[in-house]
């Protein structure tokens, strides 16, 4: 069963009119086009392109198709042929040919026909770069960094290449984490946007439609400061929203649990394991800079003589869960772990204590490397950070009970 | 594992990013290709001579290129032409032109094997007359469609890729076969024009892309006019095949770029494939970016903190004629060796010091 936060509807989408104009604009002015929606977990690209979808579909000469790699549900488009989506499981790759012959259809496309799946799987192929019908296809695939890297190279295989063979077509992806392989060239020079967090008004906005679809537990009085929790992010806004926890810091510490759970590997689900991970996350969170390895394997593993070895396993499950990746000068994990989990730390009188662990290695660094002083300086988040919040604490912070 | 393959694991690789000089041999040259934005115009619909020194990147952009045709599934096809003799004949070139589409379609048939059975009767001749022309004949090459199991050793065999990703070769093949045998071929030999109209009719086609290469070799060996005089029958046709929708694209040395032969034909777009040491340090981050499976994607992540830029650091140590693609690999190559041969866990300042001697290359 999907979780009861992956649900789409349409009356509770906030905000992005920005982003619809830029797609809007894009459809219009160009002939064809690859674009791709990046953001960091729950900052609501798939409740985007959902809402982008619909939107689609009421223009006539536009004929959009989404593919959804990852379990969503959104009982409005239950009839509609011209998507996948699964709440059960994610996308696999036996599902390509049942996406093609819908792609089919939807595009009015002629193939040939083979009782051999291998084959029919690549005349699909083919009869859609020689597509003849004048519509324009807007292929919507939400959650394509995420996925598994064999399924990507088949969907880039069967469907994008040929596709993008079309005169006329467009291409809306989104994506968390780390950037994947592509071959294509269109694909390797996609216009990248983001899709940041919401502003306050919008978060209270949400927080509204949600209480009118009576799914909100929260009064008004708690709005201000679940926008400043929240940092912005819809699906933060949402879990808090609809928490049974009476304290708001409880209600922040279970989306931040949903926000990392979910998107680690089945093995590190399990709960004594999770704990240990999530406290490790919880650390990396105030690293301020662009980390390297073994930046930071003594302030994550002290006193481990594997620490490397531990520090670079982390770092790949980390990077497999799309939680972190590599920008510029160093990995840096997603901002919609970061921002809550200072803010939940800090609630927790937990901020202090990793500061001063932080401090003492970044002293270190500034020690071992003097050409790069400046640089580990900066490791250290600025004083002021999330400290001026008052929150109600309850219970100990997990890294504590995790260790 | 070796000693070499595991240190590049312990730094994050899950291949050599540099272990290919020669593009031909290098499975990954389609994720990390790096094209300067001059000579993007190899990959548009018009006749285009792409200019650029021994090493410069001319093969790649020509693999590069025939890829990204062949995604179109033969909606625009790519033929590739690298001639491999020296002959003054008049139709020496249209013939080897001519064998290149044999060859083409053969690979586009077996990809599509269904296809053929929907053609009409005058289309499977006409195809049938066309594979006659086959390296080492028709008969070998369906003895080899029967007895291979999988598409990539057609590929090799015949040295023109396949257009679809069949796992293996299946019932349709063997009756492809069979098929093609049985067919009778046309009373008399087809004109180059008769293969082109063969392609439309056939397997749709919409544009030709004529991919020619492999002319570095000839130039070492004769003077530059030579091979200009030697090309120069495929520059007659240059306009009469572009309204046809046949692009000829050449990739030619840099030393024939000014010749007045090119210059004067108009229809002929010209791009020269230089380097800057931005573009050359992109080169080796996009190497590492997929050799890492994404990981990160520059030498500065298994480099000491207060070594930063390694890419663009590199690229400055080359010398003003060395400022090539090929140099550039080589000299990441030997950081890398270097690094892993001494069992360092990250790049020093010191690394990138000690490889300032620039190394000579040859063409490939």
């Amino acid at each position: 069963m999907s979780q009861p936060y992956n649900v789409f509807h349409s009356a509770e989408f906030t905000d992005r009119d920005s982003e619809f104009e830029r797609v809007s604009a894009i459809l219009k002015e160009k002939s064809r086009g690859v674009l791709i929606f990046e953001g960091a977990r729950g900052s609501g690209k798939s409740a985007f392109l959902l809402e982008l979808y619909r939107r689609l579909h009421e223009q006539s000469e536009i004929r959009p198709f989404l593919i959804s790699l990852l379990p969503y549900f959104a009982d409005e488009f239950k009839k509609k042929e011209n998507i996948w989506l699964n709440s059960e499981r994610a996308f696999q790759q036996q599902d390509i040919p049942e996406v093609l012959s819908r792609l089919a259809r939807s595009l009015e496309i002629d193939f040939i026909e083979s009782e051999d799946l291998n084959f029919q799987k690549d005349y699909f192929a083919r009869g859609l770069a020689y597509r003849k019908s004048k519509t324009v296809p807007v292929l919507l695939v939400d959650s394509v960094y995420e996925c598994p890297e064999e399924v990507r190279i088949e969907i880039e295989k069967y469907i994008f290449a040929p596709l993008l063979a079309s005169e006329r077509v467009f291409l809306i992806l989104s994506g968390r984490g780390k950037r994947p392989i592509w071959s294509s060239p269109e694909l390797q020079m996609a216009e990248i946007l983001t899709l940041d967090p919401l502003e306050h008004a919008y978060v209270k906005e949400q927080l509204v439609k949600l209480k009118k679809a009576g799914k909100s537990k929260r009064n008004e009085t708690e709005y201000d400061e679940i926008a400043d929790l929240s940092c912005g992010y819809p699906l933060i806004v949402r879990v808090m929203a609809e928490s049974e926890q009476k304290v708001l810091a409880d209600a922040l510490d279970e989306a931040i649990d949903i926000i990392i759970k979910d998107t680690l590997p089945e093995t590190e689900r399990e709960e004594k394991k999770y704990l240990q991970t999530r406290a490790l996350i919880e650390k990396l969170a105030l690293v301020n800079i662009p980390f390297r390895i073994p930046d930071v394997e003594a302030y994550l593993f002290p006193d481990d003589p594997e620490r490397r070895a531990k520090t670079n396993e982390l770092v790949n499950v980390l990077l497999a869960s799309g939680l972190l990746r590599y920008e510029g000068k160093g990995y840096q994990l997603n901002p919609s772990v970061v921002h809550p989990l200072r803010k939940w730390l800090a609630s927790k009188g937990q901020y202090g204590n990793y500061l001063i662990q932080l401090t003492k290695v970044s002293q270190d660094l500034q020690e071992t490397y003097p050409s790069a002083k400046t640089w580990y300086q900066r490791m250290i988040p600025a004083q002021s950070s999330p400290s001026d919040h008052t929150l109600y604490s309850s219970n100990l912070g997990k890294t504590q009970y995790a260790a | 594992m070796e000693p070499a393959a595991r240190g590049l694991a312990a730094l994050g690789f899950a291949f050599d990013p540099f272990e290919h000089l020669d593009s031909t041999k290098d499975a990954h040259l389609q994720e990390y290709l790096v094209i300067p934005p001059a000579v993007q115009i190899a990959l548009s619909d018009q006749p285009v001579a792409v200019f650029a020194q021994p090493g410069g990147g001319k093969s790649a952009l020509r693999i590069y290129a025939a890829n990204f045709y062949r995604d179109s599934r033969g909606l625009k096809l790519p033929i590739t032409y690298i001639p491999e003799a020296y002959s003054d004949e008049p139709l020496f070139h249209f013939q080897g032109i001519q064998r290149a589409i044999a060859c083409t379609a053969f690979m586009y048939l077996t990809s599509y094997p269904d296809l053929f059975f929907a053609l009409t009767p005058q289309i499977k001749r006409t195809i049938k007359t066309l594979l006659l022309d086959l390296p080492y004949g028709l008969d070998f090459q369906l003895r080899a469609l029967i007895e291979s199991r999988f598409l990539s050793d057609l590929e090799q065999a015949l040295g023109a890729p396949a257009f679809s990703n069949l796992p293996e070769l299946g019932g349709a093949h063997r009756q492809l076969a069979r098929e093609l045998e049985k067919e009778s071929e046309l009373p008399k030999s087809l004109t180059l024009d008769d293969c082109f109209a063969l392609l439309t009719d056939a397997f749709g086609t919409k544009s030709i892309h004529i991919l020619i290469d492999g002319l570095d070799g000839f130039i070492e060996t004769h003077a530059s006019q030579a091979l200009l005089a030697w090309i120069e029958p495929l520059l007659n046709v240059l306009e009469d095949w572009n309204r046809k929708n046949i692009y000829l694209k050449f990739f030619l040395p840099m030393d024939i770029s000014d010749a007045p032969a090119l210059t004067v034909q108009g229809v002929l777009r010209a791009a020269a494939l230089t380097w800057d040491d931005n573009l050359l340090a992109e080169v080796v981050r996009r190497r590492v970016f997929v050799a890492s499976r994404g990981a990160f994607d520059s030498l500065d992540a298994v480099s000491a903190p207060d070594v930063r830029n390694v890419e663009l650091t590199l690229a400055r140590q080359l010398g003003e004629k060395e400022k090539l693609p090929r140099q550039m690999i080589l000299k990441s190559r030997e950081l890398l060796q270097n690094i892993i041969k001494s069992n360092k866990k990250e790049i020093l300042p010191e690394d990138l010091s000690s490889i300032r001697e620039p190394s000579y290359v040859t063409a490939i």
